[in-house]
């Protein structure tokens, strides 16, 4: 009969593993990453932006402007009518013009570079049957409160069709005079399949983006329940940002801007980001923000020669409430 | 095909007519009984050869005329030499000796038409002479020493094989596959080496008796028992804890059994006890349990019953009370294998072996978070459960008939019947006023699989040959998929021992697995092929030079080409979790992949100082139509170059020193060298303008960054000695000894100065260790 006994300290090598795990920098030579032109452009039905600065790389987190000359325009591709995009400050460029509904083609001239280009289109705007909020709000099981909205639109049968809704408010603050603007960031619910088939679920998207896969030209309903906690803390009296009007904003999309709203969402839920729970644990900190990450999902983009997007989308706002007499 | 199988097997029949006397015999080991699987019998001049198979028996055909001389090899045994006297039908019981000293020997079965570098058999001293890893061997990690088979992350015993991905190595336990064979995320493997009889791996040259898996096959057999005396060990650490032990019932019924624990709980436990009285504890443990009995019935026949189960388990607890709330939370991860398979052999005429099995396996996966409490007069209770699991039932039924010394037949069939749960989520949120109740997931999957196979192997003048063929019919919900894959490799004696060896494959995989693409929490789910998913396949070809001799060096090479074809992964930015989408949605298929490299592998295995050195050059992609723009992009294990070198020299018969170094070229990784904005136009009414703008990264191209080079030295100094009634070792070892900081994560941050840099994360730098044991006598 034998019999064999042994004692391994390997426990301890775990510890150590921890306490020596380190650090060490890999060398890039930053010289050698090529700045690339970065373009910005949407279009609606009354005006057309671009914003054009450079990329910079991953030890600068600074933009700098596109200084040599540049020459932008937007040709709508039916009739070869062109806006030219005039310079507003060293960013952007706007036109102000009355734009109709199809396919448009951004053309970019900058000095010593590749012609930059991309195509899209200017949706038709979809008609809209209703816009109802219902009351009474109600809590959910958090005791939030919450408030359902319920709106009814028309599909166009002519092409696929992408849309976004969101809710905003205008407010100001006290003692300043400019409105500002909010989109009602968080806290937007529904059980919708429509909404549900893009593969967003769980990613704070700010808004609810959906195409018309499931009810092409069909007469659509949805009912949709948002938080409203946000604003009724805003009216309170001795807040210092006071509401003006809430609204629910309905965008008829192009195909780019819906890739690059759903692209967006998904690429800054995958990159690499820090969680502030293990700030005090570097190493743990560093496993954990791997371990829950999917793949990178690269953003997408229509833009030939660059980086960004272009896009058209035109929207129509429904007043929700008026909390306070406009000013 | 029919006839061209037809014209293989008649020459052999005729000379089966004409046989002669017949040696059959079963090789085992003299101190317990095991029985040997892959020992070699020859003659001195090479002109008979024959190999025992799993239950440790062969046969020959001798002339009558006279006597002949035989030598038994094994890996691990001291030769055997035996005179077989003219005569009549014979039957042996050979008995080997375990050699005592050390040796760094991976063999390959020289009669065996696979070259030296398709089927790797290790001896289990083989573990011994390498350096552990923080005190710690595992019989995987040491696979990974070998040219074409290459590690996942650092510490981790996952296997890529010739481009594969781990999920293509198909593990076999006394012949049932094990769908899980990783604990603790690969730190260590699920195979307890006191549990192990024999490990064979074959990454090419593939024999029709093997099927299911596109890149390796991991063939594993346990110990049968002690046939002579019973057998106690136990060994205690701060890691790892196990007791086994083995021995006989009577002079017919064998048994052994192994119970391994870890650790790992133990301390967390204790220290979350004491700082916070159990408030909050966390945790982590795993178990392997091991059982295989053998009964001889007769002469001729077997019966044996194997059994394995294995789990991991993690788990973060919580819980407080005070006057006015309370709440207790879980978040538990769940997963394991079970294993059990009953086998009967049976021998027909001494020449005709036959085995027969009806086995169960099973994978799961179980992710649990609950919480429930109190607070302002509020009661809730929440809970969210996700399971996956995969459960076959499988009957086999193989024969293997030794038609001459120059030929022998394999055939058989296999059905397997496989439950598929890809994965079902249950969700519960209450309170006192509001009760939601969901349930929802993936479809269950029941699906059919028969394949049969017929083998010949043998020698046709000089050339060594293996010849099979294998078809595969898998019955979906609404599908039948069938397959064929002819198998054959050829090798031929250039001269002397030198030996050119070709070989083509053909493999199907009829299950994908999903795995979390992060650093390796065992988030494994495996998946079926369905209707809209269909099985991946590959086609693998290698032509090789073997058994090259110089003095007493050996050299080996052999290229591959391998190709995949319907391999799916996760779509971008898809995961399993997070929403109701089933997994067949989440996923591209139509995958593409293309592998191809030299291998090279110089060993001394004789004298003192005996090493191996190995290098290989490969390239490795993949390419999806909806990934990386539709371009192929390298794999994530894609490495151009890796070098090995492991030696062990023996200072004398109770000391040695050992040293492995190994050389990885970088991983290619997705990263962004370039940041811009991205700017979300909020304009309302036109009335206003507002840019927000936020950071986006390119990532134009998939894997499209190297990181810097892996590689590292261990060394290891074993002392054994013997004291009164125990054999003790001491095995000091340092792992990184020259403390390269291997990337094992890369990060940006900022430096001191404020500006951004690319970090490396080193998880494991230089690490000393120590450890002793004693073997009692």
């Amino acid at each position: 009969m034998s019999r064999r006994v042994s004692l391994n300290y390997q426990g301890f090598y775990i510890l150590a593993l921890f306490i020596t795990s380190c650090q060490s920098i890999i060398d890039i030579k930053e010289e050698n990453i090529s700045r690339t032109p970065v373009v910005n452009s949407f279009i609606t039905p009354d005006k057309a932006w671009a914003h054009l600065s450079w990329s910079y790389n991953f030890a600068e987190d600074t933009i700098l402007p596109i200084s040599q000359d540049v020459d932008i325009t937007i040709t709508y591709l039916k009739t070869g009518e062109i806006s030219r995009l005039h310079k507003e400050n060293d960013f952007t460029y706007a036109a102000q013009n009355s734009f109709e509904p199809g396919e448009y083609l951004l053309s970019i001239l900058i000095d010593g570079f590749d012609l930059i280009s991309a195509k899209t289109s200017l949706p038709q705007a979809t008609e809209i049957i209703s816009g109802q909020r219902i009351e009474p709000s109600g809590y959910d099981e958090y005791g939030d409160p919450y408030t359902d909205y319920t709106l009814t639109f028309q599909d166009s049968e002519i092409n696929k069709n992408y849309f976004e809704v969101f809710f905003a408010h205008r407010a100001y603050v006290a003692g300043i005079l400019d409105e500002i603007w909010f989109r009602s960031n968080s806290c937007l619910i529904m059980n919708d399949p429509s909404v549900s088939n893009i593969g967003l679920d769980n990613m704070d998207s700010w808004s609810l983006l959906f195409n018309d896969d499931l009810f092409q030209g069909e007469l659509k309903q949805m009912r949709i329940k948002y938080c409203s906690g946000d604003y009724t803390s805003l009216i309170e009296p001795n807040s210092s940002l006071q509401l003006k009007t809430y609204y629910a904003i309905f965008r008829d999309l192009s195909e780019e801007y819906f890739q690059f709203r759903t692209s967006w969402v998904k690429h800054s839920y995958s990159i690499p980001d820090r969680p502030a729970i293990f700030e005090s644990d570097p190493i743990v900190d560093d496993i954990i923000k791997t371990l829950y990450k999917p793949d990178v999902q690269p953003l997408y983009s229509n833009v030939r020669n660059a980086f960004g997007v272009f896009a058209g989308y035109g929207e129509q706002l429904f007043v929700l409430q008026l909390i306070n007499p406009e000013k | 095909m029919k006839k061209f199988l037809l014209a293989l097997f008649i020459p052999f029949t005729c000379q089966l007519a004409l046989s002669q006397n017949r040696l059959t015999g079963r090789v085992s080991d003299e101190k317990s009984g095991e029985l040997i699987i892959g020992a070699i019998i020859y003659s001195p001049d090479q002109s008979l050869k024959t190999v025992t198979n799993i239950d440790g028996l062969f046969t020959l055909f001798l002339s009558n005329k006279d006597s002949i001389s035989l030598i038994v090899h094994a890996l691990g045994f001291e030769d055997y030499k035996f005179l077989i006297p003219a005569s009549a039908d014979s039957t042996y019981a050979i008995k080997l000796k375990e050699k005592l000293t050390h040796l760094n020997e991976i063999v390959v079965r020289e009669n065996s038409v696979h070259s030296a570098l398709n089927e790797m058999n290790i001896d289990k001293k083989y573990l011994e002479t390498l350096p552990a890893f923080v005190g710690v061997v595992d019989i995987i990690k040491a696979y990974q020493t070998l040219p074409g088979i290459q590690r996942g992350k650092e510490g981790s015993s996952q296997l890529f094989i010739r481009g594969g991905s781990p999920d293509q190595n198909l593990f076999l336990l006394d012949g049932i596959p094990l769908y899980n064979v990783n604990h603790a995320g690969g730190f260590f493997s699920v195979f307890d080496e006191d549990a192990i009889n024999s490990i064979s791996l074959y990454k090419g040259a593939f024999p029709a008796r093997f099927g299911g898996r596109l890149s390796s096959i991991v063939d594993i057999r346990q110990n049968n028992g002690n046939k002579n005396e019973p057998v106690n060990r136990f060994e205690i650490g701060l890691m790892v804890m196990k007791y086994a032990h083995e021995g006989s019932l009577n002079d017919k019924t064998t048994f052994h059994f192994s119970l391994r624990r870890s650790n790992l709980d133990m301390i967390p436990r204790l220290s979350n006890l004491i700082s916070n009285g159990g408030k909050f504890s966390l945790g982590y443990t795993f178990y392997d349990f091991n059982f295989k009995t053998n009964t001889t019935l007769s002469q001729k026949d077997r019966i044996s019953i194997s059994v394995y189960s294995g789990r991991d388990r993690s788990f973060v607890r919580a819980k407080d009370k005070n006057d006015h709330s309370s709440f207790h939370s879980l978040t538990e991860n769940k997963w394991g294998n079970a294993l059990t398979s009953i086998q009967w052999t049976h021998v027909f005429q001494n020449q005709l072996f036959s085995r027969y099995a009806i086995s169960s396996t099973n994978y799961f996966f179980k992710n649990l978070l609950e919480a429930q409490g109190q607070e302002n007069n509020r009661s809730f209770d929440d809970m969210y459960q996700f399971q996956s699991s995969i459960h076959d039932i499988i009957y086999t039924g193989d024969f293997e008939w030794t038609l001459n010394n120059q030929a022998e037949l394999r055939f058989g069939t296999n059905f397997t019947n496989h439950h598929f749960n890809p994965g079902k989520f249950a969700q519960t949120f209450q309170n006192d006023t509001l009760l939601i109740k969901d349930n929802f997931g993936s479809e269950k999957h029941i699906n059919n699989e028969l394949s049969t196979y017929v083998e010949v192997m043998g020698k046709f003048h000089q050339l060594d040959f293996n010849i099979g063929l294998r078809n595969i019919s898998y019955l979906t919900k609404a599908l039948i998929y069938n397959a064929t894959e002819p198998r054959i490799s050829l090798s031929y004696p250039l001269v002397s021992n030198l030996k050119l060896s070709t070989s083509y494959s053909r493999m199907n995989q009829f299950m994908h697995l999903l795995s979390n693409p992060g650093l390796g929490l065992s988030v494994d789910l495996w998946v079926p092929v369905t209707n809209k998913i269909p099985p991946q396949s590959s086609n693998n070809f290698t032509l090789g030079l073997s058994n090259i001799k110089w003095n007493d060096l050996t050299f080996s090479t052999e290229a591959y080409f391998k190709t995949f074809d319907d391999i799916i992964d996760f779509k971008q930015g898809a995961s399993f979790f997070g929403d109701k989408k089933d997994w067949q949605d989440k996923v591209e298929i139509d995958g593409q992949g293309k592998t191809y490299g030299s291998e090279f592998s110089l060993a001394r295995n004789q004298g003192k100082f005996t090493w191996s050195a190995s290098y290989v050059l490969s390239k490795n992609t993949r390419t999806f139509a909806n990934l990386n723009l539709g371009n192929p992009f390298p794999f994530r294990y894609d490495r151009r170059h890796v070098i090995n070198l492991s030696g062990n020299y023996l200072i004398s018969g109770q000391k040695n020193l050992s040293f492995y170094w190994t050389y990885n070229s970088g991983e290619p990784i997705t990263l962004s060298q370039q940041a811009f904005k991205v700017y979300t136009l909020d304009q309302f009414n036109s009335s206003t303008i507002k840019f927000d703008y936020y950071t986006a990264y390119d990532f134009a191209l998939r894997n499209n960054f190297r990181v810097p080079a892996y590689h590292r030295l261990d060394i290891g100094y074993n002392i054994t000695k013997e004291t009164g009634k125990a054999y003790k070792t001491i095995r000091i070892g340092v792992y990184n000894l020259y403390n390269r900081k291997n990337p094992y994560y890369l990060f940006f941050d900022k430096d001191n100065t404020g500006k951004t840099r690319l970090y490396n994360l080193t998880m494991y730098p230089i690490i000393p260790s120590i450890s002793w044991s004693w073997k009692f006598k």
